[in-house]
């Protein structure tokens, strides 16, 4: 069979590919060339470096430096560390084929919903010294203590970490059956090691290898990330991503350019540690071929397991109570220091917030779905396309794509977003709905492709094979056979990109000019603000969102496939 | 009706995978292919029905009814093909998978007809709303074969169709099959690498390795 190139399947990756990169290299073009003081926009056209100096100089650069190394490279280094604990004491085990189940609900809970229920938990008025308050006397009034964001960024750490660990969970839980993990445990318990021995020096070399691009995307995102880093993060000064989102906003024009150059010098310092991660790699290896050589395996006690359970109780305690307190937040009228719960309660804020909220939650729904949707469209397209070239006479390059797909999650959105949206005004589509749709497609699309991928590539082809034989007709092999086969991970996908749109922020404060507001945009901006009812009602619709679109993403194949046993044990 | 290959060959890498080699099969008639695992016997089925991977080439001439099917498209070729899967869809029953295989041109009376009566000659009468999970092996086999005749094939494609049955099923569903196929009076290619698989009279082609 030749390829046919004139075929409509064929144009897809590309126009996938275009709109996921097309953003990211015309935004990085348009952030360095005015971190270089070229931005005719503002009349500034000559090459200089004024802008980098200006940055060097800025009184609150170091600290804000300081900041960004301290909590990014802390939390993503704690993230690491709590997954391997929480694998090497407790998989496989009970409690973490149940860690598994909870995996989706805590991953689809947005940013900043997450960092407003904990900063509800963990302020000197909050839930945590409430209940030490109970048991001391002394605390009748809120300590001094700065327990959120702290000076050191230690509440950043512990909030960034918490939301990293389930995602590092889930990519380790993806791979670990094909390097057959289990059995790897077994041999090396029958030859005489410990499970920590097996993990240390058998399993996490190969597993790093397979988890090195979502751990490289963890760690962009604890250098560069905005919300979270607002909500919980130091102030004094604030972290480097922060500082620039402020500069990029400042009403005086010309500190664009210092944002742009802090922009860049964030992008060099994410690369230079990404680099620096990949140069350890090789001396890691020759220690371990020195320690398999000298059996060196420590008889300590095995002390992982209790950490296991003592990190996966922290998680899920901190995931539970954050949304508890909101909720509870939400519906309070009064509450007092140290009152544990309120004194009174009303459903004034909630309802309230329906005719307050209505056209963030509109615009939300409406991005979140559109932009599912799409990317589920293109996606689908995509991988039908390698179905195609595999009968077709060509090979799929399916790693040099992946690396593609996680371009978006590896340059910092903060290294290109300004770009981008200065890209948006020269053409003219700033602050259209279009673009902003399109600002969310470029990270709806990729985590979409790494969600449906993995089941869409595992189908039996001769289903479909046999569907075309039988009725010679290729739309009812496509859309009765294959998709319904496939719609409990189709619909799980679409959940990913809806709750993956919902979290954004810097996307539509950048893209959308200031002329959308959606739940996020809205509770970050509510976050600095004193009124805590009006930010847990916010937080609460955020949560609620992604949660309803996952449960239906459950419950919808379990009702279609009710009287289909072999289709309710499909996994996703 | 007639099936033939004309000095066909199959090559994986530019590598021959055996032997050219023709074979005739009348309607009626069963032409049987033999030989080791690897020896290409299911990737030879693969290109009849009309889907190769790109890592196979073939050479030579498919003809069915003394026509080529090489630029037939696989939903054109009217190819009707068995596996040792069942492959039947988990998420139709029992009537919806074999309604399935149809051809568009009968009502809906009629389908519902053709279907009760092809169930009910196979002592499946009652099966028609059942979910298929809760089938046993031997009645899956049973309906996925019904499945693929009631498409009306004019050629049918046998991939090992009995290796995954059990011992005791396998002589009784094998005989059921040709007895089924038997009243077609169309060709049939069987690959197997089980001779007790082959009934008597079928024309026997074994894939010699190619010579170095």
């Amino acid at each position: 069979m030749t390829l046919r190139l004139s075929h409509p399947l064929a144009i897809i990756p590309w126009l996938t590919v275009a709109i996921f990169l097309t953003p990211v290299i015309l935004g990085l073009v348009g952030t360095w060339l005015p971190a270089f003081g070229w931005f005719p926009a503002i009349g500034l056209d000559r090459l200089s470096l004024a802008p980098w100096s200006n940055l060097f100089s800025h009184p609150s650069f170091p600290g804000a430096l300081r900041h960004t190394l301290v909590t990014g490279l802390g939390a993503a280094a704690l993230a690491l560390v709590s997954t391997a604990l929480l694998l090497i004491g407790a998989y496989p085990s009970a409690l973490f084929s149940w860690l598994e189940k909870s995996l989706a609900p805590i991953l689809s809970i947005p940013h900043a919903a997450f960092a407003i229920g904990m900063s509800f938990l963990l302020v000197p008025s909050g839930w945590l010294v409430r209940l030490l308050a109970l048991m001391s006397d002394r605390l009748d009034r809120p300590p001094l203590w700065s327990t959120f964001q702290d000076p050191h960024g230690i509440s950043l750490i512990v909030t960034l970490a918490l939301k990293e660990i389930p995602f590092l969970l889930l990519m380790c839980l993806a791979i670990l059956p094909t390097l057959k993990a289990q059995q790897t445990l077994w041999l090396a318990n029958s030859l005489g090691h410990s499970n920590r021995f097996a993990w240390l020096w058998l399993i996490f070399p190969q597993l790093y290898r397979q988890i090195r691009l979502p751990f490289f995307a963890v760690l962009a995102y604890s250098l560069t990330v905005v919300d979270i880093a607002v909500i919980a993060g130091p102030t004094t000064p604030a972290t480097l991503a922060v500082l620039i989102t402020q500069w990029f906003n400042d009403p005086d024009l010309s500190q664009r350019t210092v944002g742009a150059a802090g922009a860049a010098t964030l992008l060099m310092l994410l690369s230079l540690i990404m680099a620096g991660a990949l140069l350890l790699e090789n001396p890691l290896r020759r220690l371990r071929s020195h320690c398999l050589e000298r059996r060196l395996s420590g008889h300590w006690p095995a002390w992982e397991k209790p950490m296991a359970r003592l990190i996966s109780f922290v998680l899920l305690f901190f995931y539970a109570a954050a949304l508890l307190i909101t909720l509870i937040w939400g519906l309070a009228a009064q509450w007092r220091y140290p009152d544990v719960l309120p004194s009174r309660f009303s459903l004034d804020k909630v309802a309230h917030s329906l005719t307050q909220l209505s056209d963030p939650l509109w615009c939300t729904l409406l991005l979140a779905t559109l932009s599912a949707l799409l990317a589920i469209t293109v996606v689908v397209g995509c991988l039908e396309n390698e179905v195609r070239l595999k009968y077709g006479g060509q090979k799929v390059r399916g790693q040099k794509i992946l690396v593609l797909l996680y371009l978006p999650l590896l340059i910092p959105q903060i290294a290109f977003i300004f770009g981008f949206q200065v890209w948006l005004i020269r053409v003219g589509l700033d602050g259209t709905f279009v673009a902003l749709l399109w600002s969310h497609l470029v990270f709806v699309v990729p985590y979409v492709f790494l969600t449906l991928s993995g089941p869409y590539r595992q189908f039996d082809d001769r289903f479909s094979w046999l569907a075309l034989s039988l009725t010679g007709r290729r739309a009812h092999s496509f859309w009765r056979i294959k998709l319904i086969i496939l719609l409990r991970p189709i619909l799980y996908a679409f959940a990913t990109g809806f709750a993956v749109s919902i979290a954004q922020y810097l996307p539509t404060i950048f893209v959308g000019a200031g002329r959308f507001a959606t739940l996020t945009t809205e509770a970050v901006a509510l976050a600095s603000g004193s009124d805590r009812r009006l930010m847990a009602v916010m937080a609460l619709w955020q949560q609620l969102l992604p949660l309803i679109v996952f449960a239906l993403a459950t419950l919808i194949p379990a009702y279609r496939f009710r009287h289909r046993r072999a289709m309710s044990q499909t996994v996703s | 009706m007639s099936m033939q290959l004309q000095n066909y060959q199959l090559c994986r890498h530019q590598q021959p995978l055996f032997k050219a080699f023709s074979l005739t099969v009348a309607a009626g008639e069963i032409g049987a292919i033999t030989g080791i695992s690897g020896s290409g016997k299911s990737t030879l089925l693969a290109d009849i029905s009309g889907i190769l991977t790109s890592a196979f080439k073939s050479s030579g001439e498919i003809l069915l009814n003394g026509n080529s099917l090489r630029t037939v498209p696989i939903e054109r070729r009217q190819v009707g093909i068995l596996f040792q899967d069942d492959l039947l869809f988990p998420h139709l029953n029992v009537f919806e998978n074999l309604l399935f295989g149809l051809p568009a041109h009968f009502s809906r009376g009629e389908k519902a007809a053709r279907i009760q009566d092809a169930l009910s000659e196979s002592g499946l009468g009652s099966y028609a709303l059942r979910d298929i999970a809760t089938l046993s092996g031997g009645q899956r086999a049973r309906i996925s074969l019904l499945r693929t005749l009631l498409s009306e094939p004019k050629l049918m494609l046998l991939d090992e169709p009995f290796s995954k049955l059990d011992r005791a099923l396998r002589g009784q569903f094998r005989a059921w099959v040709f007895e089924q196929l038997g009243h077609q009076h169309i060709p049939v290619v069987l690959v197997t690498h089980d001779p007790e698989d082959i009934p008597d009279g079928s024309r026997i082609v074994d894939l010699e390795a190619p010579d170095a």
